[in-house]
């Protein structure tokens, strides 16, 4: 039967209901309180206590355990505060990431190693950020002694030789922001909002210490000594937070954390560097790399500020009404929900620690519709900047973000181990955790409206266009917007 | 109207399998799942875990892609997006105004569908590469298209858009989504556990009131989406082996094509709206800080008042049995060279199912095996992975992949997966392989059961395929598998008959 044909069918046998079609079977609109008006109770969440967890050692490390027992799991993690801007011969802090991923320790062979972590069924990863490592290991309870003898070979004594070096640094050597993304074992392709993203961060960091990459040279002429040397100096004990939580007993956790970490040597901990801010020319860029596709992917941001404590809670909860992320934001509304243009557009805070981070507002599209899915991102935050948020999308933004965002850090063991590691290390206390929800609570309307004119400046966005360029050029104005080119200067 | 509290039909639990692993606890000793069946049918299921601050919160319809027909394929995925566009409460300004041009909209769409049927020889494609007369109309469909659009703009004055979303949000709601797959659709939001009534109210308004608004504007939604898979480069060619595959199973069918997005009416969406979205097609699932009998009542509350409606009508397509080998020459470029071996094997609730986990397990070890004693170098995935979902309660497939550096390598990395089960096939696996193979198992689900989000979607994913209980049946049967299962299973399915190879040779050319 051909579709037309079923659509004669159907149709007559839809007749009917259309008659019908609005008539609610139950409950009708008078039966259902609003929300608003169902007296809902206020969430009984407590954080729980940072000091019950804390596990400090005399060298200077600070672990914390967390017992869960809902899995027979158990995850460990070491951050360290030093990541890719922390080394002074550039490469060193990639290559013992390298190293760390797919080496492993001085204290065995990489087949051991390798060995190890399948005999455990590890779920093992290495990540690194321009200010931190982190190394994790997820492994089932039974096995959790071993994988914390491993986690300690690893922060204390991982595996650096030249031939290792050399190894690792030819694993690099090929890698550049934008090039991979395939995913499935597919060829990499150069088409997708990761790699709009990768290409907006070299954009933005360009020059600055977040933006290095080693170059082939260096990563050939790197040697063991430069990269034991930046372990030596970075991996101290002062300089790095352990977070245990799952199916363990917390007891005897700390006397194997003692046992494994103790003997390690307290040595200096590196003076904590305050970054510069990335420097800019003022004039808005437009940076476009074609790709044959059918969607182009625009990653649009600047600069973001280290963000004091005061104003942390007014920028959450103006980035949270703009688009947090979520399916509720204006930018969700002007351009996905009214208008079909995009099946996202949303905003992303990418604070540093002690440098400069991003503001990056994330969408993608069919080419015909991007310089409207453009013009109308440019809109709301005009709109975010220049008039008040209602009290109704102000309280929906507290509600969200300390009744929910907040309590994620703390959804289980794991997380909440983790959490107050990370925040250890990065602040030295866990005031921030602690005062969060009530600072949420106490956002002004006025105070958005300075959030968003501090940190947002329409004047010095620049835009990454990853797609079918041309077609993007062609596109005809769909409701007055203009052309692609009216954002800015095309730098390439 | 709303009924009075009716007495529960059944109040089951599922207790520990004692002693499942001769005194160790197994996978399923901990789902301690407890059931009440409504009067009017809804299925309401509850893991505890008692001082969890918080409570997942997932309501499943036995509805998916397996109702679609050919032509508006996506159609179940499309009315996941309209049941966000709010009700009769929430989401509009005033609905006594809205009503009628929501009334008139539907009845000038019903012209719009008469006219359709009515000019079906002058709109029926007849180009193989859609060059020809393919986007054809008529001046009245034109002028009806165009007058049910100005009615959106009109109905539009009165919208209150993100109204589904917002009040979960703003009670503090997280990781809301919806999911539309082949056998199941489902909403989800995890809530503090004091606010889990705010899912029942919103939940029970969207299944009965749902109104269908921004429904062109929601359309090309789907058209991003769609888009966004056809960007991957495995999309096309998974897509094309999937059709191999079978001859009639709509398992094996894409999300929609681009050709069917624009086929979708309001009409039809309602119609399986109607149909389906009742309460005795309907699974509630909460995993956290609530307890079966706090629930029941409150779920009396909302949804207690709902009729049994007529079941909705089963999926009736049964591949035939396989007869012969297939294959598929895929030359497309953009893709690595790859080979994917793929045998049918049953869905979940058949008796053999659950030691294809085991022997999924097993074939990725002997693959990496056999491709090592041939020094090539290649990736080696094993998955049972159909469209976006690997597990269903029909028969499927199980997939060997390996991707390969360069297309003269391919006929390698076929035979390497052939040798593979033939080794399988042919004698026992040890112990300590089979142990590793069910420890690999055993971690991945507790990996699954640690995030209550995703252990209540395996929870009310069984039950969509088969039955809830099944889950922790499939647990303990893996468990139970041994090394002469893996011979016979590998044996009786893994035959040339019931095999069909994907090879992607992208630089062969024609």
């Amino acid at each position: 039967m051909t579709a037309a044909g079923r659509l004669t069918v159907r149709g007559a046998l839809l007749l009917a209901a259309i008659g019908t079609a609005c008539e609610p079977a139950a409950p009708g609109p008078e039966a259902l309180a609003h929300p608003r008006e169902m007296e809902l109770p206020a969430p009984g969440f407590v954080r729980p206590d940072p000091t019950a967890a804390q596990h400090g050692l005399d060298n200077g490390l600070t672990a914390y355990v967390v017992e869960d027992h809902t899995v027979p799991l158990v995850t460990l993690t070491a951050i360290v505060g030093a990541g890719r801007a922390s080394d002074s011969r550039q490469g060193s802090a990639e290559t013992l990431a390298a190293i760390l991923r797919t080496r492993g320790p001085a204290t065995r062979s990489a087949g051991d190693f390798r060995a190890a972590l399948g005999r455990m069924v590890a779920d093992y990863s290495v990540s690194q950020s321009a200010e931190e490592t982190t190394i994790e290991l997820n492994v089932p309870s039974e096995d959790w002694p071993e994988a914390l003898g491993l986690l300690a070979d690893l922060v204390m004594s991982p595996g650096i030789g030249d031939a290792e070096v050399r190894a690792a640094a030819a694993s690099l050597g090929g890698s550049t922001p934008g090039s991979g993304g395939g995913g499935q074992g597919t060829r990499a392709y150069d088409g997708s909002l990761d790699s709009a993203v990768a290409l907006f961060a070299r954009h933005l960091y360009e020059g600055h210490p977040f933006g290095r990459a080693p170059s082939p040279v260096e990563l050939r002429t790197l040697n063991a000594t430069a990269v034991r040397s930046f372990h030596a100096a970075t991996f101290v004990p002062g300089n790095v937070a352990l977070a245990v939580g799952g199916d363990v007993d917390a007891q005897a956790v700390r006397a194997a954390l003692d046992g494994a970490f103790g003997p390690w040597e307290s040595r200096p901990v590196p003076a904590r560097t305050d970054f510069p801010p990335v420097s800019s020319d003022g004039e808005r860029q437009i940076l476009t790399y074609p790709v044959d596709a059918l969607q182009a992917w625009l990653v649009l941001g600047h600069e973001l500020p280290v963000v004091p404590l005061e104003e942390e809670a007014a920028l959450h909860v103006m980035n949270y009404v703009l688009g947090g992320g979520h399916f509720d934001t204006r930018l969700f509304r002007a351009t996905r929900d009214e208008r079909g243009l995009t099946n996202d557009d949303s905003g992303f805070l990418e604070p540093g620690v002690r440098g400069p981070g991003s503001y990056t507002f994330r969408t993608y599209g069919r080419p015909e519709v991007v310089p409207l899915l453009l013009h109308l991102t440019l809109a709301e935050i005009d709109r975010i900047r220049s008039e008040p948020v209602t009290a109704e999308e102000l309280s929906v933004a507290k509600g969200a973000l300390a009744d929910g965002e907040y309590t994620l850090g703390f959804r289980d063991g794991p997380a909440t181990a983790a959490t107050f590691a990370r925040e250890w290390l990065r602040f030295g206390s866990h005031d921030r955790s602690a005062t969060y929800p009530e600072r949420i609570r106490a956002v002004t309307a006025d105070q958005v409206l300075l959030a968003a004119g501090r940190y947002l400046d329409p004047d010095r966005l620049d835009l990454v266009l990853v797609g079918p360029l041309s077609r993007v050029r062609d596109a005809v104005s769909l409701e007055g917007e203009p052309p692609l080119e009216s954002f800015g200067t095309v730098a390439n | 109207m709303r009924s009075h509290l009716r007495a529960a039909v059944l109040v089951a639990c599922v207790a520990p399998f004692a002693g499942s692993l001769a005194g160790q606890q197994g996978p399923a000793d901990r789902l301690d799942i407890r059931e009440h069946v409504f009067a009017n049918g809804l299925r309401l299921l509850v893991l505890e875990r008692p001082g969890d601050a918080r409570v997942e919160c997932k309501i499943f319809t036995r509805f998916g892609a397996l109702i679609e027909e050919p032509g508006e394929l996506g159609a179940a995925h499309f009315l996941e997006h309209l049941m966000f566009k709010g009700t009769h409460t929430l989401g509009t300004t005033d609905w006594a105004r809205e009503r009628p041009l929501r009334e008139r909209q539907d009845q000038t769409e019903r012209l719009l569908i008469e006219e359709l049927n009515r000019a079906r020889n002058d709109l029926r494609e007849r180009g193989v590469f859609h060059d020809y007369r393919r986007a054809e109309t008529t001046p009245t469909i034109d002028s009806l298209t165009r007058a049910i659009r100005d009615l959106e703009r009109e109905a539009a004055v009165y919208r209150d858009g993100g109204a589904m979303m917002r009040w979960y949000q703003a009670f503090g709601g997280t990781g809301l989504t919806a999911t539309t797959e082949q056998e199941y659709m489902k909403f989800d939001i995890n809530l503090p556990r004091e606010r889990v009534e705010l899912f029942l109210r919103v939940e029970a308004d969207r299944m009965v009131n749902s109104v269908f608004r921004e429904f062109d504007e929601e359309r090309m939604i789907l058209v991003e989406q769609r888009y966004g898979d056809l960007n991957r480069p495995t999309t096309p060619f998974y897509e094309a082996l999937n059709a191999t595959v079978a001859s009639v199973h709509p398992v094996y069918w894409p999300e929609g094509y681009e050709t069917d997005f624009g086929q979708y009416t309001r009409a039809y969406e309602r119609d399986l709206y109607r149909r389906y979205f009742v309460p005795n097609n309907t699974t509630l699932v909460f995993v956290g800080g609530v307890s079966l009998e706090e629930m029941v009542p409150l779920v009396e509350r909302h949804f207690g008042g709902f009729e049994r409606a007529p079941e909705p009508m089963r999926e009736k397509a049964v591949e035939p049995r396989p007869t012969a080998e297939r294959r598929m020459i895929w030359r497309g470029t953009g893709l690595a060279p790859r080979v994917d071996v793929r045998h049918r094997i049953p869905g979940i609730g058949h008796p053999d199912r659950p030691a294809f986990d085991v022997v999924r397990e097993l074939l990725a070890d002997q693959i990496r095996g056999e491709l090592a004693s041939m020094r090539l170098s290649g990736t080696v995935d094993v998955n049972t992975r159909v469209v976006h979902e690997s597990r269903f309660g029909v028969p499927s497939t199980l997939n060997a992949e390996v991707v390969v550096a360069a297309p003269t390598q391919v006929q390698t990395a076929e035979t390497a997966v052939l040798r593979a089960i033939d080794r399988l096939a042919g004698s026992p696996v040890d112990a300590a392989r089979l142990g590793h193979a069910k420890k690999r198992l055993r971690t991945e689900w507790y990996r699954t059961a640690a995030d209550a989000g995703a252990l209540a979607f395996a929870i009310g994913h069984f039950e969509t395929m088969d039955r809830w209980t099944t889950l922790a049946e499939h647990l303990r049967a893996r468990e139970e598998t041994t090394a002469e299962d893996v011979v016979r299973l590998v044996a009786r399915y893994f035959t040339p008959e019931n095999r069909t190879t994907g090879i992607a040779r992208p630089e062969e050319g024609r």
